[in-house]
């Protein structure tokens, strides 16, 4: 399999503090990187710098050939994040939520059918016209995980994905996981899930102060 | 009722310390120089004050004489009396609805779980939010009862009046308002009270229907009066009864009785709140009023885009079925889901400030002097800056989700600013002709540059925002507001071919100021993308 996600001497300073260490890492198409380490140990830092959520202070990214400084856009076609905690439109409904992000990423071809595959695997579609702020932590991260499968992408970056789930629903991530590196998507995750690390790592890294280290 | 007293008394001094911090005196400091900044500040307060309730004196005096030359104090008796009206009916209608007494987070875990005397609590707890709501009615009073004395001088000639009568007639109309509005507080707590209480909250029906027939009674012989009908005996006794005792604070009637007699009812009002507080329960009180709290907390320390999600979150409710869904893609998506959440965050604010731009749109017809159009165009700027860029601030404040949209920054910037200005555009339109129309006047050079001003002012307004942005923030879902120097700049910068127009009168100065309005709208538009470029 090819080169998917290649990062370059990517790193992040806050002033003299150093969050992110020059980092390295490639990620190969079909393959799942599992990334742990303490709180706060810069786990978010390096997946934000990645999806260009944080601007890095140095390094590069990118994604099937595409540098994120020069082709941002066809990055984002190809990368899809999934932060711990996200933030809901409060007058969007959670239908609207997918049909949003299908809309403004030009995939609404197959969408009902799509949307409504998804909502039903994460337990969502007797509640897609409820308001998001009313879901609980655990729905709130189905549904931010439905947003990223709704378009499609190469690379998929979760950020702690099971921290809020109960157990059928990680079993669903699991198999939805397999799926993906099965049909060539690189997966890069934070982790503290000894489930998710046995069975998918197929290369683990421990984060400790701001530094990428292979174990 | 000790603890009670020492556990408010040190809420109301926190209170007391956060408004006195606004203009940085601390009351924990003993030191010399801050008891004379005490002193300053009491000085400085008292005279700006003055000056103020003076100046607005002046203009009601203008106004009443204006308005009603024949029956001033009637007008200025009318004016108190509705206003006490409406926020006695509006503390009615909450009074049905939460508890009158408020409890912080803190004092539904400490204060609520005490075996406290609920009477007293409730008495200790009804007097700042009192003394609060009485300070308006006090400036109201007093400047109309200014207004009065200027009048009365006027009437008689007196060019140089002495400044302590002038204090003395406002202090008048203040001191007979003071019983009226503590017997309404109290017989609306009471209210509550009864509210709360299931066995009593039948009784709470009787204050809202009793004060509906006597507001009803008024209007009717309001009506009656105004078409010189003859009032009953006993209907006239009713629907005088209030204006006469507003009437001794503006020198007609027997002080001295009033305020007895005022003061006695307050006090029995008082004692009807206390007793009606026997079965009062904190702990719901604490309930009901927990969503107030945590807004007031919220609003003091300027969070005040997380009050309106919070209020939108309960307005909307659980859920709402999806009827329109184009099927428009790329940057038209943030157009349709502009659409969508403007319909559904319709409030009172944005009527409002819909409002001010039709008002705007009508006054450029009459308002011809250049100072006044600045001042107009300024006014318009705050309002319009805010207005543009509402949206623009909620998709920041979303940032994994914009950050993922494969849409480019200036197609974000333009679409997320079209729907909003697309409607400044249509109702400062709506205000022009309608001003146009009634001036008979043609505002061409006004609707020619309007387009161009709109977008200028979203575009400078966009980019203060992004320039005091920061990633770290917008991830938490905080995004800036417009700055002081934004809404100047915004102004300036819709001010341009104003500027143009009025000085180069003709089809010529009307091209010109459209031309430059465009100019300036792109290089704005401009600015605010390659502001975006640099948020770190």
């Amino acid at each position: 399999m090819a080169e998917r996600l290649i990062v370059t001497e990517l790193s992040k300073r806050y002033g003299n503090f150093v969050a992110l260490e020059p980092t390295n890492l490639t990620l190969m198409g079909g393959e799942t990187v599992i990334l742990s380490g303490q709180n706060g140990s810069g786990k978010t830092t390096l997946l934000s710098c990645i999806a260009n959520l944080v601007r890095p202070s140095e390094g590069t990214v990118s994604v099937d050939g595409f540098e994120m400084a020069v082709s941002e856009i066809e990055i984002r076609k190809r990368l899809a994040f999934v932060p711990d905690v996200q933030r809901y439109y409060v007058t969007m409904t959670v239908w609207e939520h997918l049909r949003f992000v299908a809309m403004a990423n030009n995939v609404l071809e197959g969408f009902d059918q799509r949307a409504e595959a998804l909502l039903r695997e994460f337990g969502l579609w007797k509640t897609r016209d409820h308001f998001p702020h009313n879901y609980s932590r655990g729905m709130k991260l189905k549904l931010s995980l439905a947003l990223a499968f709704i378009r499609p992408f190469t690379v998929l970056l979760l950020d702690e994905p099971t921290s809020a789930l109960d157990e059928e629903s990680v079993e669903i991530l699991l198999e939805k996981i397999n799926t993906l590196r099965q049909q060539g998507a690189s997966i890069l995750l934070s982790s503290h899930n000894p489930l998710i690390k046995q069975q998918f790592g197929d290369r683990q890294f421990l984060v400790e102060d701001g530094a990428l280290r292979e174990i | 009722m000790r603890a009670i007293h020492w556990i408010r008394s040190r809420q109301e001094s926190e209170e007391i310390s956060y408004w006195l911090s606004i203009v940085s005196y601390n009351p924990k400091d003993r030191s010399f120089s801050n008891r004379i900044y005490l002193l300053y500040l009491v000085i400085f307060f008292s005279l700006w004050w003055f000056m103020v309730l003076v100046w607005f004196a002046d203009t009601g005096a203008m106004l009443l004489a204006l308005l009603f030359p024949a029956a001033v104090g009637n007008a200025a008796v009318g004016l108190e009396l509705g206003v006490l009206l409406i926020w006695f009916l509006t503390l009615i209608g909450l009074s049905l609805k939460r508890s009158p007494v408020a409890f912080t987070e803190e004092d539904a875990t400490l204060v609520c779980q005490m075996p406290l005397n609920p009477r007293a609590l409730v008495f200790r707890w009804s007097v700042m939010p009192w003394v609060k709501s009485l300070i308006p009615f006090l400036m109201l009073a007093i400047a109309l009862g200014f207004s009065m004395a200027e009048v009365s001088f006027r009437a008689e000639g007196v060019m140089d009046p002495n400044i302590f009568s002038y204090i003395i007639k406002g202090l008048r109309a203040a001191l007979v308002l003071i019983p009226v509005h503590l017997t309404a507080f109290a017989l609306n707590w009471a209210n509550g009270l009864w509210f709360m209480s299931r066995q009593r909250r039948g009784l709470a029906w009787v204050l809202p229907i009793l004060s509906i027939m006597i507001i009803g009674t008024l209007l009717l012989s309001g009506v009656l009066v105004s078409f010189g009908a003859p009032l009953s005996a006993a209907l006239g006794k009713v629907s005088s009864l209030l204006p006469n005792v507003l009437w001794a604070g503006f020198g007609v009637g027997n002080l001295g009785d009033i305020l007895l007699t005022g003061s006695l009812v307050g006090l029995i009002a008082v004692a009807v709140m206390v007793f009606s507080a026997s079965r009062f329960s904190a702990s719901q009180a604490a309930q009901e009023t927990k969503e107030q709290m945590v807004n007031r907390t919220l609003r003091r320390y300027g969070f005040s885009d997380q009050v309106r999600e919070r209020k939108n979150q309960k307005r909307l409710g659980i859920a709402q079925r999806t009827r329109w869904l184009p099927n428009w893609t790329g940057p038209a998506a943030l157009i349709w889901k502009d659409i969508l959440q403007t319909r559904r965050a319709v409030d009172a604010s944005t009527l409002y400030t819909l409002f001010t731009f039709l008002g705007v749109g009508l006054g450029l017809a009459f308002i011809q002097g250049f100072g006044g159009r600045v001042l107009l165009i300024l006014t318009w700027a705050l309002q319009a800056g805010k207005f543009l860029t509402r949206r623009l601030r909620e998709d920041l404040a979303h940032w994994p989700t914009l950050r993922q949209l494969s849409i480019r920054p200036e197609e974000w910037i333009q679409a997320d600013l079209a729907f909003s200005a697309g409607l400044v555009l249509l109702v400062s339109l709506v205000g022009m002709v309608g001003g146009a129309v009634l001036s008979a006047q043609s505002p061409l050079g006004e609707i020619l540059s309007l387009p161009g001003m709109i977008l200028s002012i979203a575009g400078i307004s966009a980019m203060t925002i992004f320039k005091h942005s920061r990633i770290d923030l917008l991830m938490t879902g905080q995004a800036p507001g417009i700055t002081e120097f934004g809404v100047l700049l915004a102004a300036v910068c819709a001010g341009l071919p104003m500027m143009v127009y009025s000085f180069l009168p003709g089809l010529v100065g009307d091209l010109l100021g459209f031309i430059i309005s465009l100019v300036v709208a792109s290089m704005t538009i401009n600015a605010s993308i390659r502001a975006y470029r640099t948020i770190e």
